[in-house]
């Protein structure tokens, strides 16, 4: 089963992803969003599998200009950013951490 | 099938069901990295099937079935969602960057992440997906990629060894889990690696299906405990008759009476079991399989065009330049209780004489009052492998043609080679109906008693590629009475289309 747990501080959101990252993932955060974040720390870890609206989500989200911080996203996240075309689009070095 | 849910469209379901097909996968063969990024594309499918079939908070249900093969899984979602087309739907990563229009994401990683998707419009019937994905069997690729050399000189050598041996004594026994490994060396013995039903070389898939209780069969011995023959038959899902499977005899121990006692013992246990008729298929590129069909009383009914994709056959090594047409052959065990039937006039005579052949008892009619349901009931059954499908009609309805015609015209768009028509003889509608339909070009198979929910059918069918009739080997008279009539009407159609 998908669940999260966030942490709000001032203009960050800390999120810790149990399951996948997917359709209902990406619900469950945006009910948990406002305007005042700017930046966001997903933790993946515990994350085996995302799809392409968790990817979508995120490639928004940096559109936008905010900041993005990934910690330990699946091997599949990287293999779906270059089928997408996308990852040239993405400061990977910036925004991977472990 | 090895699994079907009903699943509400609701994004709650999603993690659930790629964690089912990941396990599955695994389970089936995948490496975990292929059955994870499998999983992937089953949540694409079923994630743009909540969001496009289904938008909003719908309350409604679709289904998603799972089957696998020696050597291939696949993931079927049907639903009955909004329309919505994949092939409308292509992914471009400029549009993406420059203007954040993600339309097709989904299904480039459907196609990314498995080895077929294939999208089909039933038309008022909805709408079925379905992702396919190969294993790799190491072990049997190994044996498979043994120089040809190497292994004729296999079977050569065996070859060599196969005069025949009189034995005395054998004993008929039902087959057991344990007898697996016995069953998969009969058939290396026999066929080489040339049988086409790979399964067979595997023990552990045999003893699967014998614990499943799939399969109903015997196994021939001798005194010694050495497997002479394997005899199985599949009983079918929605009616009283059972398929033969399988049946081999070891070369050298062949005309000792081995087959005569396995065909013996399973009718006892089709008895046993109630099963109405036996049907064996067997191919028509030669009359050996139909003989032994013909030599236990078996009669054909029907004969299906193209109907599997072309293999070689041990000892038949030439190639054979059509696909192979197969022989429909019925053995009646229990002569069902006599019906009526509603026999359409041009077809009314092969008919009644096929009953003849099987000895039903039945009462002919040529049409009779009917009223016409407000919606057809009619089932869609597509073998990707072979590129044919079956329509099954279970309830003519006002929009019978519309429904037929658009099934088959989505079916065409995916290259067919053929598409069988399955008509229910003890509906009085049939008559009317199969007149309705002669725009799209269905010809006679057969007769196919018993068929589906234990009532008799008659089969059309609508074949894509070439057909030279002359290398289509019918053993029985009759049989070829049945191949004339198609041929017949197979020209006729075919002369008609060049004129037009």
């Amino acid at each position: 089963m998908n669940t999260i747990s966030t942490q709000k501080k001032s203009k960050k959101l800390k999120i810790t992803v149990q399951g996948d990252f997917n359709l209902q993932t990406k619900k469950m955060i945006l009910s948990r969003l406002n305007p005042a974040i700017e930046k966001l720390v997903i933790n993946l870890i515990s994350c085996d599998r995302i799809d392409s609206e968790g990817v979508i989500f995120l490639h928004r989200w940096l559109q936008k200009g905010n900041k993005l911080q990934l910690i330990e996203p699946p091997a599949i996240f990287f293999e779906i950013l270059e089928i997408l075309d996308l990852d040239s689009s993405w400061d990977l070095e910036k925004i991977i951490t472990d | 099938m090895d699994a079907r849910f009903q699943i509400l469209a609701n994004e709650q379901i999603i993690s659930p069901v790629c964690d089912f097909t990941y396990s599955w996968g695994v389970n089936c063969g995948l490496t975990n990295r292929e059955a994870l990024r499998f999983s992937v594309a089953v949540s694409e499918l079923i994630t743009d099937v909540i969001l496009f079939a289904f938008p909003g908070d719908s309350k409604e249900n679709f289904e998603i079935e799972f089957y696998h093969t020696f050597s291939h899984i696949e993931v079927v979602v049907s639903e009955m969602g909004e329309p919505f087309d994949p092939d409308r739907h292509t992914y471009d990563s400029n549009k993406a960057l420059d203007e954040d229009d993600f339309d097709g994401a989904g299904f480039l990683l459907m196609r990314s992440f498995s080895d077929e998707f294939t999208f089909i419009n039933k038309g008022k019937e909805g709408k079925e997906f379905r992702l396919a994905k190969n294993i790799q069997i190491h072990d049997i690729d190994e044996l498979l990629q043994q120089s040809a050399v190497q292994r004729e000189a296999e079977i050569r050598d065996e070859g060599d060894q196969e005069s025949h041996i009189n034995i005395e004594e054998f004993t008929i026994d039902r087959i057991k889990h344990t007898d697996a490994e016995d069953i998969s060396k009969l058939f290396y013995r026999t066929y080489g690696y040339s049988y086409n039903k790979e399964d067979l070389y595997l023990p552990k898939k045999i003893e699967a299906s014998v614990l499943a209780k799939d399969k109903l069969g015997v196994i021939a011995r001798k005194k010694d405990g050495e497997a002479i023959g394997f005899f199985s038959v599949i009983p079918k899902d929605n009616s009283d008759i059972a398929e033969v499977a399988e049946a081999v005899v070891s070369p050298k121990y062949r005309r000792n009476g081995v087959m005569s006692s396995m065909m013996n013992r399973i009718i006892e246990i089709a008895k046993s079991q109630e099963l109405t008729m036996l049907l064996g298929e067997a191919v028509t590129l030669h009359p050996v399989s139909q003989k032994v069909n013909n030599k236990f009383g078996y009669k054909t009914t029907a004969i299906e065009l193209a109907s599997m994709v072309n293999v070689k056959y041990k000892g038949f090594d030439e190639d054979y330049p059509q696909p192979i047409s197969m022989a429909l052959d019925f053995l009646p065990i229990f002569q069902p209780l006599r019906k009526t039937v509603f026999l359409p006039e041009k077809y009314s005579e092969i008919v009644l004489e096929t009953y003849d052949e099987l000895g039903m008892d039945i009462e002919p009619k040529e049409s009779g009052a009917y009223h016409l349901a407000e919606k057809s009931d009619i089932d869609l059954e597509i073998d990707y492998s072979s590129s044919s499908s079956l329509i099954i009609v279970k309830r003519y309805g006002k929009d019978f043609l519309t429904v037929l015609s658009d099934m088959v015209s989505s079916l065409e768009e995916k290259s067919p080679q053929t598409i069988l028509l399955d008509l229910p003889l003890g509906n009085s509608a049939t008559p009317e109906q199969l007149s309705n339909i002669t725009s799209l070009d269905f010809i006679y198979c057969g007769l196919l008693p018993q068929f589906h929910f234990n009532a008799d059918f008659l089969r059309l069918q609508k074949v894509y590629s070439a057909i030279d009739f002359n290398i289509i080997d019918i053993y029985s008279e009759f049989g070829q009475k049945i191949k004339s009539f198609i041929a017949d009407e197979y020209h006729i159609y075919s002369e008609e289309k060049q004129e037009t």
